[in-house]
């Protein structure tokens, strides 16, 4: 390239950089985020029960996508060409997805149990109702992976043909900025909880930004070097929205989950309990798969790896993919890798679809 | 193409690599988790202080504070909650009754759950 094209190149990504840019300040012309048409088959209290319209026959059992706490749902399905949910109606999956909504004072005193005896088997009996089906896929990402875990081990006869989990922590003996912060005598949950008893979102977003204190840094130099770029902006549009749109975590089970699970390491230790019983992974006897992302910096792979050796399951595997925490289900990676990786699991515990 | 990164972008990258790492080092460490939690401890007290004063404030000329609302949400929430449970305990009863023979097919899963063989 010589010096005149480079400069009329240059020129013209100015141009498209200062164009962009007023969109970005402005907040217009913003991408429309998980836009996949589904109807809500089912409610309680703050969690909704998503299920996705497709044409055409559906594989059968159903798959119920368990979503974290934390986070918003939607990531799983971004945007039109870069969302999970459409990858796997695309493939003949019937997907349904359990949304938790955004908590408020009414769910602080919501344990694990809640969740993983109360919210989670009532949503799979209404999977099955719709479905017509007698047992389903289920699939949890994070938090959700673990709420699905819980599920599974506290109920062994739960009518699952499969169980996969993804970027799920189960290790917390070396589980980096989040095991430092809630040891004894450090960051005492009381003191973040807001007025309605919840961890705020805020709180949430900001214990994300201590794994890695340059990344919004990186995100906007990054942003500056391609903001010329239209795909790329709408991509870091949805992306951001995404990475700044936590919601607060339930006070109880927050102190659940750090008691029990952060410092007792208690699926390592076996030493989980809900409602009063011991509740082990070795209990859990469906096929199970655990997807874990090489460069995940939330879930470092060291603390979702046990997972697949603490399943009691004969049939399990686990897929390591060079990804991030949402790499795995976001972005190029994902589509060509991680997604098809996954549907190929799921598509061997599923039968072909049925009109 | 590597060649096309611009030259503030390579000294971006130069600079942001061993500063990244070096603030990681600092937030992954003990000394920084129990800074933070002495932070948090001071800003819950000063929180509190401050919204004892300005419960007293507001009191003085017969206002709810900010606080007295706070703690009626959470009432509601708590009565709330005991419905849930109510409404909860309601259906499993009703699951039993159905169970029974009493009435309509009950859930799939306490279907399932009956069929099982105890535990040891």
């Amino acid at each position: 390239m010589d010096l005149l094209d480079r400069v009329k190149r240059d020129v013209e990504r100015n141009a498209l950089r200062a164009r962009n840019g007023v969109k970005l300040v402005a907040g217009i012309d913003r991408p429309k985020l998980g836009q996949s048409p589904k109807d809500v088959v089912w409610a309680r209290d703050r969690a909704e029960l998503w299920h996705y319209r497709a044409d055409g026959p559906r594989r059968s059992p159903p798959l119920l996508i368990v979503f974290s706490l934390v986070t918003r749902s939607y990531v799983l399905d971004l945007r039109p060409g870069n969302s999970f949910v459409e990858h796997l109606l695309s493939a003949g999956f019937d997907v349904f997805m359990l949304d938790w909504g955004i908590p408020d004072e009414r769910d602080a005193g919501n344990t694990l149990e809640d969740y993983a005896d109360e919210y989670l088997p009532q949503a799979v009996d209404r999977v099955l109702e719709v479905a017509d089906a007698e047992e389903l896929n289920l699939l949890g990402y994070c938090f959700g992976g673990v709420l699905s875990l819980l599920y599974a081990a506290h109920h062994p006869d739960a009518p699952l043909r499969s169980l996969t989990t993804m970027a799920t922590p189960v290790d917390f003996s070396d589980f980096g900025v989040f095991g430092e912060l809630v040891q004894e005598g450090r960051v005492d949950l009381d003191t973040i909880l807001d007025e309605d008893g919840n961890v705020p979102g805020s709180a949430v977003g900001e214990s994300f930004r201590l794994l890695r204190p340059t990344g919004d840094l990186q995100s906007y130099a990054t942003l500056l070097e391609k903001a010329w770029n239209d795909e790329y902006v709408t991509a870091y549009q949805a992306m951001n929205r995404w990475a700044n749109d936590h919601i607060p975590f339930p006070g109880a089970a927050a102190r659940q989950s750090i008691e029990m699970l952060l410092r007792g390491n208690g699926f390592v230790e076996d030493t989980v309990r809900l409602g009063g019983e011991a509740v082990s992974l070795g209990d859990i006897c469906v096929p199970y798969m655990n997807v874990m992302a090489k460069r995940d910096h939330i879930v470092p792979s060291q603390t979702a790896a046990p997972a697949v050796s603490l399943v009691g399951s004969e049939d399990k595997d686990e897929l390591q993919l060079d990804a991030g925490h949402i790499g795995l289900v976001v972005g190029r990676t994902a589509a060509k890798v991680t997604i098809p990786t996954i549907i190929e699991f799921l598509a061997a515990r599923t039968e072909e679809a049925v009109a | 193409m590597a060649d096309d990164k611009p030259l503030w972008r390579s000294a971006f990258d130069r600079l942001e690599g061993p500063l990244g790492s070096a603030l990681q080092d600092v937030t992954h460490s003990g000394t920084f988790a129990e800074a933070l939690g002495l932070a948090t401890r001071t800003r819950a007290g000063v929180r509190r202080e401050l919204e004892r004063r300005t419960r007293r404030l507001w009191h003085m000329a017969n206002l709810p504070a900010g606080s007295d609302v706070a703690q009626l949400r959470r009432q509601v929430a708590a009565l709330d909650r005991e419905l849930r449970q109510m409404r909860r305990a309601l259906e499993q009863a009703e699951t039993r009754r159905e169970g029974n023979g009493d009435g309509p097919a009950r859930s799939r899963q306490a279907g399932r759950r009956a069929q099982r063989a105890p535990r040891p």
